[in-house]
């Protein structure tokens, strides 16, 4: 098998991350996970849903376009989705558009009714002081005003990592290279890539 | 010199301030006004200088001036957001990109790569290979791979020269000529030979200029920009990670860019992630071959300072949903932590 899930339904899942730690102990600047959210979309054609991310595995429905569907997973080309009728399966990645999303509320309360009524009008994503500095900054007109910042900059180079040092990290990860052409629109083999 | 001749000199001029290379400019002595349509004038002088500004802003770039403008334009959005300060992730965002980069066709460029401590979402390419992403993005992406695919889409326009061809082509005399132009003009013009110094003083205005301009407000080409998303798919695939975390990332903004504040540029810049994805699926056939790549789930996790995912052989959790609670966040790891042994590279 090549994924797997330790919750069988999105709403126990949920409940295990309410259980958990308070989330806004870790809104710093570390890097927490983005407010919780789980992406809610629709079938875009007739497709299968799968009992496994694989074309050959056997078919749990067959669902029409725009089925709705939620997110509960990847593995690869393949999203886990629950439908409407509460049947889980997997079912092609570009078979999928994502619609928008559910969003955890700061109270949870608002999820919770949210996955109630499975399909109910998507939450939107709200402003939040999450990082130190927020959303200020890379509007169009703060970049028009934006002054160098050399010091800054310095220290963008002074995280720079050697093409030999990164060899070797991906080296400890087991990331192996390989030749592959650039394709073109049509994805045929196409030569060169550089100018 | 008659009025004939003095307004065809002025068109010459206001020709090369919006086109490259009008030949066999005259030589014009200091002192004789030049008519402006409008009823300004410059003198000679100032015409021969922002001519040859706009000479030096449309001229081809050699390798180290697209260098330095990169750099220059890094500097200036650095200007407009801060690094995230947290060496442990820059670090590994630097160890993936320059992994990548190296699997490039430009692959010994000073590939720089940088985390904006801002919530927006997006990601940056400038010339020369630095390359910057919020670290707003950062945070919604649930693994290696997909950091590798938003990076790969980035050095993709870097290897294609796409900013830097759109800085040559489009009307930036405008937004160079009047401070970095002339500034080299200026040097040129009082003691020959062009210091280094000078020469980068001029192209560091000339980043700053190009950012006042709204350099990154304005989209490339639509084409551009699938070009480099099948560019970076096959980069991603080539440096051993499974193509498809980029599908994952389209995906995510495609559920959240419609009404998030967060997405605002990128939207604006980009074609819909819904088109980017419909372009991608074209080379589909292509994705599958390299599916069974990394997706470096765990890696992640642990240099984001993350829990580690509920990781059983290769599993993979994907959004938010499945990863475990967040929990307090530990000191991120320097380098990433090796892969799980069940995991193998693939």
């Amino acid at each position: 098998m090549k994924y797997s899930y330790s919750l069988k339904r999105p709403v126990d899942r949920f409940l295990g991350v309410v259980a958990g730690p308070v989330a806004g102990l870790v809104l710093t600047a570390l890097l927490a996970p983005a407010a919780w959210a789980q992406a809610v979309g629709a079938t875009n054609r007739a497709t299968e849903l799968k009992s496994d991310p694989r074309a050959d595995s056997p078919t749990v429905a067959s669902l029409p376009r725009e089925t709705p569907i939620v997110d509960l997973g990847r593995s690869s080309g393949w999203i886990r989705v629950q439908t409407g009728d509460k049947k889980t399966g997997w079912v092609r990645s570009f078979h999928v558009s994502m619609k928008g999303n559910i969003s955890e509320s700061s109270s949870g309360g608002g999820f919770l009714s949210g996955i109630t009524g499975l399909f109910a009008p998507v939450r939107r994503e709200q402003p939040k002081t999450i990082s130190t500095v927020g959303i200020r900054g890379l509007s169009e007109e703060e970049m028009k005003n934006a002054k160098p910042n050399p010091a800054e900059f310095n220290k963008m180079k002074s995280y720079a990592v050697s093409k030999a040092d990164a060899q070797a990290a991906a080296q400890r990860a087991r990331l192996n290279p390989q030749t592959v052409a650039y394709v073109d629109a049509n994805g045929n083999p196409v030569q060169g890539g550089g100018k | 010199m008659n009025a004939r001749t003095l307004g065809k000199l002025s068109i010459c001029a206001l020709a090369l301030l919006l086109f490259a290379g009008c030949a066999n400019m005259p030589n014009v002595p200091g002192g004789i006004a030049i008519p402006l349509p409008g009823g300004a004038s410059i003198s000679a002088s100032q015409a021969s200088q922002l001519v040859s500004a706009a000479q030096t802003a449309t001229k081809v770039y050699t390798e180290p001036e697209e260098i330095e403008l990169g750099e220059s334009i890094a500097s200036g959005m650095l200007g407009a957001a801060p690094l995230l300060p947290n060496p442990g992730v820059q670090r590994y965002v630097n160890q993936v990109g320059r992994w990548l980069a190296a699997q490039s066709e430009r692959p010994n460029l000073p590939w720089r790569f940088g985390v904006l401590d801002n919530e927006h979402v997006n990601a940056f390419a400038a010339p020369g290979g630095q390359i910057l992403m919020t670290s707003g993005l950062l945070q919604r992406l649930n693994s290696e791979a997909e950091l590798a695919g938003v990076l790969a889409h980035e050095i993709a326009h870097v290897v294609q020269k796409h900013q830097l061809d759109a800085i040559q082509k489009s009307g930036w005399t405008q937004g160079l000529q009047v401070a970095g132009g002339a500034m080299i003009d200026n040097k040129l013009a009082k003691g020959g030979a062009l210091s280094q110094a000078a020469r980068a003083s001029g192209l560091g205005q000339a980043g700053a200029d190009l950012l006042v301009d709204g350099f990154f407000a304005r989209p490339l080409d639509r084409g551009l920009e699938y070009e480099a998303d099948r560019m970076g798919v096959i980069i991603a695939a080539r440096a051993g990670y499974d193509p498809y975390g980029f599908i994952s990332v389209l995906q995510m903004m495609e559920s959240l860019a419609k009404d998030s504040p967060f997405f605002a540029l990128i939207t604006k810049t980009h074609p819909s992630p819904t088109d980017r994805i419909t372009e991608l699926e074209k080379i589909a056939a292509t994705l599958d071959r390299y599916q069974g790549g990394d997706q470096g789930a765990a890696r992640f996790a642990a240099a984001l300072g993350r829990a580690a995912p509920q990781a059983t052989p290769a599993a993979r959790p994907a959004t938010p949903a499945q990863r475990p609670a967040a929990s307090p966040a530990k000191a991120p790891a320097k380098t990433p932590a090796p892969a799980p042994k069940a995991a193998p590279g693939k």
